[in-house]
């Protein structure tokens, strides 16, 4: 083979591209060929540049524009077009009171406990994820006792008639990790779990407004945000603070201080 | 190999297939296994002013298009191939703004180029390379693509891959001594 031949084949060479047989005719050419082994050498020196270029990392707005644009794809055209949109003023018959059960979970389990609802197995579980904030196990806790299930925003718009308010976007680095769809005794209920940028979750329950005498025995504070008034209960080191949206009570568990509730209540607010 | 055989051979065929049902944590775990090699190869296409926003598209072309992924190739090389797309077009809607980002002070002060890092230089030469030949050089040097999957990702003939790497490699090394790089 003369130089023409073996330097159209040099790249392959040099990438390990080549069959066994033509691998040993370029080897005993570049053997005694300055100016091809002189061209590998280049290809080599170039590879090793190749290998010392650093990579940016992506940044953390990236994925947050892609949640928020999927979920645009996902929601709008079946909220306008398909069925859901015609149960929108009636959604929530379906909703449930889990926030309600969760806060007396937190507030007055014993109350709760002996109040006539078959509730104390679901506050002890509220009291589990509360106290396991963060651990992976605590979102999964709920779906294994009550045979929840994961589902897209979509799905839950099917199921339970609402479109989880997480999903229609949170703030910048904030991400929706899941949805979960929980068959409570007593009703069905969207659990959402979201992802801090510093990788640390909150909860988000969504449910009808069942009861109104939530937090009457605990000590609690009211602050008013975007023109909403909000109801904060301290718990441990977080917060818990739950709102009224339309026919709907929404409960963030998780919450660390009151600029985060302002952060994430401004959002939803906005966002609806 | 058959699609099922690939299927069970890439790491990420599981995921893939929850992306399907729309799961936002499937599309969650997918993006985070793959964001860096996308926006890396984005950064050198299309620069990182723009690199962020492109990723962004490229992203929504795989959750968008995802149902017609069969797993004939490995799921990135069909990511790959949604990529280089998506920055060819980028930088062909966006041509005259890209000759100004060319110009590039290297031309003018060679000699900061001896002063320069290796790394910086080759940066430099890559601006300079013709986008395809770029993603190629790119999809064999970052990100450790076979011929087959290059082939699969540019859409152009496996035969061919060869020499196009023959022409990026070659072009960059005479890019490298015109911005002043010495050996």
């Amino acid at each position: 083979m003369n130089c023409s031949e073996i330097q159209k084949m040099l790249s392959a060479y040099h990438d390990d591209e080549l069959s066994a047989e033509l691998r040993k005719n370029v080897d005993t050419h570049v053997d005694n060929c300055g100016d091809c082994a002189q061209e590998l050498e280049g290809f080599d020196q170039l590879s090793s540049m190749a290998a010392g270029l650093e990579t940016p990392e992506t940044p953390a707005s990236v994925w947050s524009a892609v949640a928020q644009e999927l979920d645009t794809d996902q929601i709008e055209p079946n909220v306008v077009a398909g069925p859901v949109s015609m149960n929108r003023n009636t959604i929530f018959k379906y909703a449930v009171a889990l926030a309600a059960t969760l806060l007396i979970g937190f507030v007055g389990l014993e109350l709760w406990m002996h109040s006539g609802h078959d509730h104390k197995e679901m506050a002890e579980a509220m009291e589990q994820v509360a106290s396991d904030m963060d651990a992976d196990g605590a979102t999964t806790l709920l779906l294994n006792k009550y045979g929840g299930s994961e589902v897209s925003a979509q799905e839950a718009i099917t199921q339970v008639g609402y479109q989880p308010i997480a999903s229609k976007g949170l703030p910048a680095g904030y991400s929706v990790e899941s949805i979960q769809l929980l068959n409570m005794p007593c009703c069905k209920c969207t659990q959402t779990a979201c992802r801090r940028p510093d990788n640390t979750r909150f909860f988000i329950y969504e449910h009808d407004n069942e009861d109104t005498g939530w937090f009457e025995h605990q000590n609690k504070r009211q602050t008013e945000c975007c023109g909403k008034t909000c109801e904060i209960v301290e718990l441990d080191n977080r917060l818990a603070v739950t709102w009224q949206k339309g026919n709907r009570h929404i409960t963030l568990l998780g919450v660390r201080d009151e600029d985060e509730i302002e952060l994430l209540v401004s959002q939803f607010e906005e966002k609806s | 190999m058959s699609a099922e055989q690939k299927s069970k051979s890439d790491p990420l065929a599981d995921v893939v297939q929850l992306c399907k049902s729309g799961r936002r944590s499937a599309q969650q775990e997918l993006y985070e296994a793959c964001h860096q090699d996308v926006y890396g190869l984005m950064v050198r296409m299309v620069g990182r002013q723009d690199a962020a926003d492109v990723t962004q598209q490229v992203f929504m072309q795989v959750f968008r298009k995802i149902d017609q992924f069969q797993g004939q190739s490995k799921f990135k090389t069909w990511l790959y191939r949604l990529a280089v797309n998506e920055s060819l077009q980028h930088l062909r809607k966006n041509k005259r703004k890209q000759q100004v980002l060319a110009h590039d002070p290297l031309d003018e002060r060679p000699s900061l180029a001896r002063q320069r890092e290796a790394k910086d230089v080759l940066e430099a030469a890559l601006e300079r390379l013709e986008p395809l030949l770029r993603s190629i050089f790119l999809l064999k040097e970052s990100q450790g693509l076979s011929y087959r999957e290059i082939a699969e990702a540019t859409d152009i003939p496996e035969g061919t891959v060869g020499s196009r790497l023959n022409r990026a490699r070659r072009q960059l090394r005479e890019h490298l001594i015109e911005l002043g790089w010495e050996q």
